[in-house]
């Protein structure tokens, strides 16, 4: 039968299932049962279930059949053509296994291995549901809870496999449980006993984009986590396609967040606030704009490709003021009454006083390399970057300085991730130190530096820059584990002052997130320096 | 997926901490990766940098893996693909939003067409071998549905699929379902413009 038959046949209500699970209906015997015996997913349970009706079905059906028959070969003809293409492009790119395999060999362990498996922290999946069922080596009974510290031994690491696809198994239960609220929460908590404060702090809570990529289509949204407490709320009722989403960063009251969007073939830039009343900033044609700022919490900076860059107010909506010279670029940060940038290439800084238009050169184009992260200090007299080649590994960066106004550029024979600054404006940065993660303060030369915590990421096996957040007012640190080996990746939160580390919660398998940046607004159930714990099933409930 | 003969004993014995398996395990998969990376990233510097992160990556994980235990393929596509996704979020200032889709040509645009998405006809054939069609195509694809697509390509079984992108089977079914019809209309109708 050929397809124009089967297009004059009436309509058959499996048709769509059978295009849909196709490659089920071919699949081989043991791959089948392969798969049944791993199902956990009460939809691929439904969909086993579908399969085995439709092989009855059909057989027996005229139009399922010829529908069947031409989707196999419209299968075949693009995976023959992806096929090729991917071939194709083994061609195009110089082999690389002399290279990784050089590394391989030559790298140090120092240098090549990460937090071990000892090393690593304990991860809860809903401690209160789920205890019995997992319970690792020496964690402890009673509430269910439990608090990190550097020193607590962790599962053995003959038990890191059955940990993990337990964990994936439960994780998988567990967000269908949270589907069934309704509730879009794929945080996977670790509650632990609430750290008090001696002093309140303002900054005390993060907000963290989360992206549910498994999700048709893949759905982002913010929430707002207490640090103190773990305790979090979402920011907004509804999710945006986690694709077409950016968020940029948080306003300098930490009380509103800059991000943008795509719809209809624009960019739609918008705040928290704006968008939550239907409102946005402006919108530009898709690839028409490069990234925007906050200039204070009223106003925001945007970088267009060709007209220049444009201050627009957003209490009116309008542009106040046009800076057209300045196209093309990237921008940094604003402090008064300096605008700091970089060519879109990311390799050379400059700064314009948007007073008087003057325009200034900061760090030259300094080769090969190119700054990917940099911080302004608070008095804007210093302007530290991460500097990278593009060539070799991304995983570390040397440090660089140039102060404010351009009479020096200083590699600072450092190499880490930039945090930000302390409470006396001193520069705090990220190392990787034989097997742990330590936050350093700059000293004068490298043996003045000193370490201000261990183990600040002592499960992360990669931390990049975006990963680790440093609270504004310096006393703590936020860091997000990057290790992409690692199918359970959490969210930390270190505090400088008590030297405490404690995990936030855990992404499930099939999401991921952003640390948006510091905020001070408050999660409900918190007041200022106490953390109130909740439940996971408490915050459910909540939602 | 076609694996690598002995494949479970190399994988047991680099994490063992063996030089001589992980340099098979690399011989076998860098091809595989770095055509996978290049495929969606279309940028030969960038791929090999990629290439040679996800194995280091590997490299430097493997020592904390139960081996006996650990799916090498998928487990090696997800950190290269998780290496991609998170490029693309350390850059996105450069390129705005890779695999960006512009109005009406999401998946989200083909809910309604819906089988009939899949009509093939004769000259299908020649018109897939044309390269920089199907670029085209993979460029204005959701990027999960890009690697849905590759992957599915490469020989991924659905349950190899959901490991790696870390989804649903069902996810993985309706997403690679939805991909396809999306890929061969947009391949038609660019094809289309091409001739008028």
């Amino acid at each position: 039968m050929t397809y124009s038959d089967a297009k004059a046949l009436p309509p058959c209500e499996f048709s769509a299932h059978c295009l849909r699970l196709l490659d089920d209906l071919d699949a081989p015997g043991d791959e089948r049962a392969l798969r049944q015996a791993l199902l956990t997913d009460a939809r691929d349970m439904q969909d086993e279930y579908l399969i085995e009706k439709l092989r009855v079905h059909v057989p027996d059906c005229p139009v399922c059949s010829a529908k069947v028959a031409e989707a196999r070969s419209v299968r075949l003809q693009q995976r023959m053509a992806l096929r090729r293409y991917l071939v194709d492009a083994d061609s195009r790119v110089p082999s690389t296994s002399e290279r990784i395999l050089s590394m391989a060999r030559q790298t140090s362990p120092e240098e090549m291995e990460l937090p071990s498996t000892s090393q690593k922290r304990q991860r809860y999946i809903l401690p209160e549901v789920f205890v019995p069922l997992i319970q690792p080596e020496g964690h402890e009974s009673g509430n269910g809870r439990s608090s990190y510290t550097t020193d607590q031994q962790p599962p053995s690491a003959n038990h890191a496999g059955q940990w993990l696809r337990n964990g994936f198994a439960l994780a998988t239960a567990a967000a269908l449980i949270f589907a069934a609220l309704g509730v879009f929460n794929h945080f996977v908590f670790h509650s632990s006993t609430p750290v008090l404060h001696e002093e309140a702090k303002s900054w005390t809570s993060v907000i963290i984009g989360v992206s549910l990529l498994s999700s048709l289509p893949a759905v982002s949204k913010l929430y707002n986590v207490d640090t103190a407490s773990g305790a979090r709320e979402p920011m907004t009722t509804t999710g945006r396609p986690a694709e077409e989403t950016q968020y940029e960063t948080v306003s300098p009251d930490g009380k509103d967040v800059l991000y943008h969007f795509s719809a209809q073939g624009q960019i739609v830039y918008t705040t928290l606030q704006l968008g939550q009343r239907g409102g946005y900033v402006t919108r530009v044609p898709a690839g028409g704009a490069n990234n925007a700022i906050w200039m204070d919490n009223d106003h925001i900076l945007i970088a267009f490709a060709q007209s220049g860059v444009e201050e627009f107010d957003l209490h009116t909506g309008t542009v106040v003021k046009q800076f057209a010279s300045l196209t093309n670029v990237y921008l940094l940060f604003y402090h008064v009454p300096y605008l700091y940038f970089q060519d879109a290439q990311q390799r050379v800084i400059y700064r314009s006083n948007l007073a008087t238009g003057e325009k200034e050169r900061l760090m030259p184009d300094a080769g090969g390399l190119y700054f990917t992260h940099c911080v302004l200090n608070p008095a804007g007299s210093g302007i530290y970057c991460e500097g990278q080649s593009d060539k070799f590994s991304r995983s570390g960066s040397d440090l660089y300085m140039v102060s404010g106004d351009g009479s020096g550029v200083q590699a600072l024979s450092r190499r880490g991730i930039l945090l930000g600054f302390a409470p006396d404006h001193t520069l705090l940065y990220l190392q990787v130190a034989l097997n742990n993660y330590q936050v350093v303060r700059l000293g004068q030369t490298p043996r003045q530096d000193r370490v201000v915590m261990n183990n600040a990421a002592p499960a992360s096996a990669i931390v990049e820059a975006g990963d680790a957040l440093l609270a504004p007012d310096g006393h703590g640190l936020v860091v997000q584990d990057g290790n992409l080996a690692d199918s359970m990746r959490g969210v930390w939160y270190d505090d400088f002052t008590r030297q405490t580390s404690r995990e936030l919660f855990t992404y499930l398998p099939g999401s991921s997130g952003q640390i948006v940046g510091w905020d001070q607004l408050r999660v409900n159930g918190t007041t200022p320096g106490s953390g109130t714990p909740m439940s996971p099933l408490q915050v459910a409930a909540a939602a | 997926m076609n694996v690598l003969e002995n494949e479970p004993q190399l994988t047991l014995e680099a994490c063992k901490g063996s030089m001589a398996a992980f340099e098979l395990l690399v011989v076998y998969y860098e091809p595989r990766i770095r055509r996978m990376l290049y495929s969606l990233t279309q940028d030969s510097q960038l791929t090999q940098d990629l290439c040679q992160e996800t194995f280091l990556a590997a490299y430097r994980a493997l020592p904390r893996m139960n081996g006996e235990e650990l799916r090498f393929a998928p487990w090696l596509y997800r950190i290269a693909l998780n290496q991609v996704r998170s490029e693309w979020r350390r850059h996105k200032h450069v390129s705005v939003i890779p695999f960006s889709s512009p109005p009406g040509y999401g998946e989200e645009a083909f809910d309604d067409a819906g089988e009939s998405c899949l009509v093939s006809d004769e000259y299908f054939e020649e018109q897939v071998v044309q390269r920089d069609l199907i670029e085209r195509v993979m460029q204005q694809l959701p990027p999960t549905s890009v690697m849905c697509l590759l992957l599915d390509a490469e020989g991924f079984s659905y349950l190899e699929i959901a490991e790696t992108l870390q989804d649903t089977l069902s996810a993985v079914r309706s997403r690679l379902s939805r991909a396809r019809q999306a890929f061969q209309r947009l391949y038609r109708k660019l094809e289309e413009e091409g001739r008028s």
